[in-house]
């Protein structure tokens, strides 16, 4: 006989074995007449522990009324005790609504801060994108005149200096960027143009030749450049900023906080008006 | 003598009336005691678990959700027995009573009554011998035992109570019985022929 036989015979006596175990002992039952008589000394066994005789309590364990005269389970009187259900009733609407209330003014608020950020980075890359043209020019012609002097003979000389291949070359870029650039969201505007710029000054090295003619054109070209960004920096400018669409938008701490905030009222407004 | 209708006397108890939960008490106190002495096997702690036993079901009567009231007042007198047993280990102590000799104890408690002296008197004998091979049980096997065959509770509602997996009960109930089936074993003409076992070895 093993522990798990005689773990099978006791819960069989107690009906607790499912049907393929019972059915599988009562089939060694029927073989096995040691497992026969190892059961019926179990049954007998357990049949004397319960004859047990139920026992008389030594005394009565009736509660004393001075003692227990009230029931625990009736409700405590709360400490705050308002006359009326529907005043408490009110009393949490209104908190509720200036809880809402307060929400709603903190995400104004929040949302109020977006476009004055939008506007610093825009403004940034402009700038930025000025400042690389300009500079590129004169280290590769070398012998250029400082920028000061060049945009003014570019002023004045535009129409000159239009019809060269190089400044055709360059201004079409220069636009076709720009173009590509506002249809971008205004974080990559500085890049789009800093990397057009460089590529709109190449074509203009490219078509350096020794012949003064072409070298002044060649001046000419980035000049051109220079200006034409210049003025699609300053519409830039004017342009993004405008159609900038108001998001509505929450950090995931800010909903914590809120979220936060909310659960503690309203618990303490339940504790205290309970 | 006015009838006894308990589902009657329960709502009482739960608009708070202190006298019908006395009646149940009085109803239910010879099964109460009874268990806890099977579950201790001495008289002075039994007295105490179930009178605390009463005390307890009185303040959480609102925790009753209705079924067998008894099986909810044993279930609470099981709880207490094994709480205060978990107590006594974690402090043991010697009650003055222990330090009496044995020649003054006042002996096993008695059946309730209803059955002839001779009768008496043979339950009395037989009942001490079982309850003291109940005691050479370990507690967890004990408890199984006491629930199951003592009090008849199934498998499932052991588990729960004890809060352990019912493969346990079911493994802790067969060596309690194998247990008991070596001790009563030695028992021999103290036992009704129909109930003498056969030995082991």
């Amino acid at each position: 006989m093993t522990e798990q036989d005689y773990e099978l015979l006791s819960a069989y006596l107690d009906g607790e074995l499912n049907t393929t175990e019972r059915e599988a002992l009562e089939a060694r039952l029927m073989m096995d007449s040691a497992l026969r008589d190892e059961l019926e000394a179990l049954r007998r066994t357990v049949a004397l522990v319960r004859a047990l005789p139920e026992l008389r309590a030594p005394r009565n364990y009736t509660l004393d009324p001075a003692v227990y005269g009230r029931h625990p389970a009736a409700p405590p009187k709360p400490i705050l005790a308002f006359p009326r259900a529907n005043v408490r009733r009110l009393l949490i609407a209104a908190a509720s609504v200036m809880l809402a209330f307060v929400a709603v003014v903190a995400l104004l608020t929040n949302n109020g801060l977006q476009p004055t950020q939008t506007n610093q980075v825009a403004a940034m890359p402009t700038l930025t994108s000025t400042v690389e043209t300009a500079i590129p020019a004169p280290s590769v012609l070398g012998t250029m005149p400082p920028p000061a002097t060049k945009l003014q003979a570019s002023t004045g000389d535009a129409l000159d200096v239009i019809p060269s291949a190089a400044a055709d070359a360059a201004s079409t870029m220069a636009t076709e960027s720009l173009m590509r650039a506002m249809g971008q969201p205004t974080a990559t505007l500085a890049s789009t143009l800093a990397a057009d710029t460089a590529s709109g000054s190449a074509p203009a090295d490219e078509n350096d030749t020794p012949s003064d003619a072409m070298f002044e054109s060649a001046i000419a070209a980035p000049t051109d450049a220079d200006v034409t960004m210049e003025t699609f920096s300053m519409e830039a400018e004017e342009a993004i900023p405008a159609p900038a669409p108001p998001v509505l938008t929450l950090s995931m701490a800010q909903v914590v906080v809120w979220v936060n905030v909310t659960l503690v009222v309203w618990g303490v407004l339940r504790m205290v008006l309970q | 003598m006015a009838e006894y209708n308990e589902v009657a006397l329960i709502e009482q108890v739960q608009q708070g009336s202190l006298e019908a939960f006395n009646a149940l008490v009085l109803r239910h106190q010879n099964a109460v005691y009874t268990l806890c002495y099977r579950l201790t096997g001495d008289a002075a702690r039994a007295d105490d678990a179930a009178q605390m036993a009463f005390i307890n079901a009185y303040q959480r009567f609102d925790t009753f959700r209705g079924g067998s009231f008894k099986a909810w007042l044993m279930r609470i007198a099981t709880n207490v027995v094994y709480d205060t047993a978990r107590y006594d280990k974690r402090r043991p102590v010697t009650a003055l009573e222990d330090l009496v000799p044995p020649d003054s104890d006042d002996g096993p408690p008695l059946p309730a009554p209803g059955a002839s002296p001779e009768e008496v008197l043979q339950q009395t004998e037989l009942a001490a011998a079982i309850q003291d091979c109940i005691n050479t049980l370990s507690e967890d096997q004990r408890a199984v035992l006491v629930m199951c065959d003592v009090e008849g509770y199934p498998y499932q509602d052991i588990a729960d109570s004890l809060n352990v997996q019912i493969g346990t009960v079911k493994s802790r109930l067969s060596r309690a019985r194998s247990a008991m089936r070596r001790c009563l074993s030695a028992l021999g003409e103290l036992l009704p022929p129909e109930y003498r076992l056969k030995s082991d070895d």
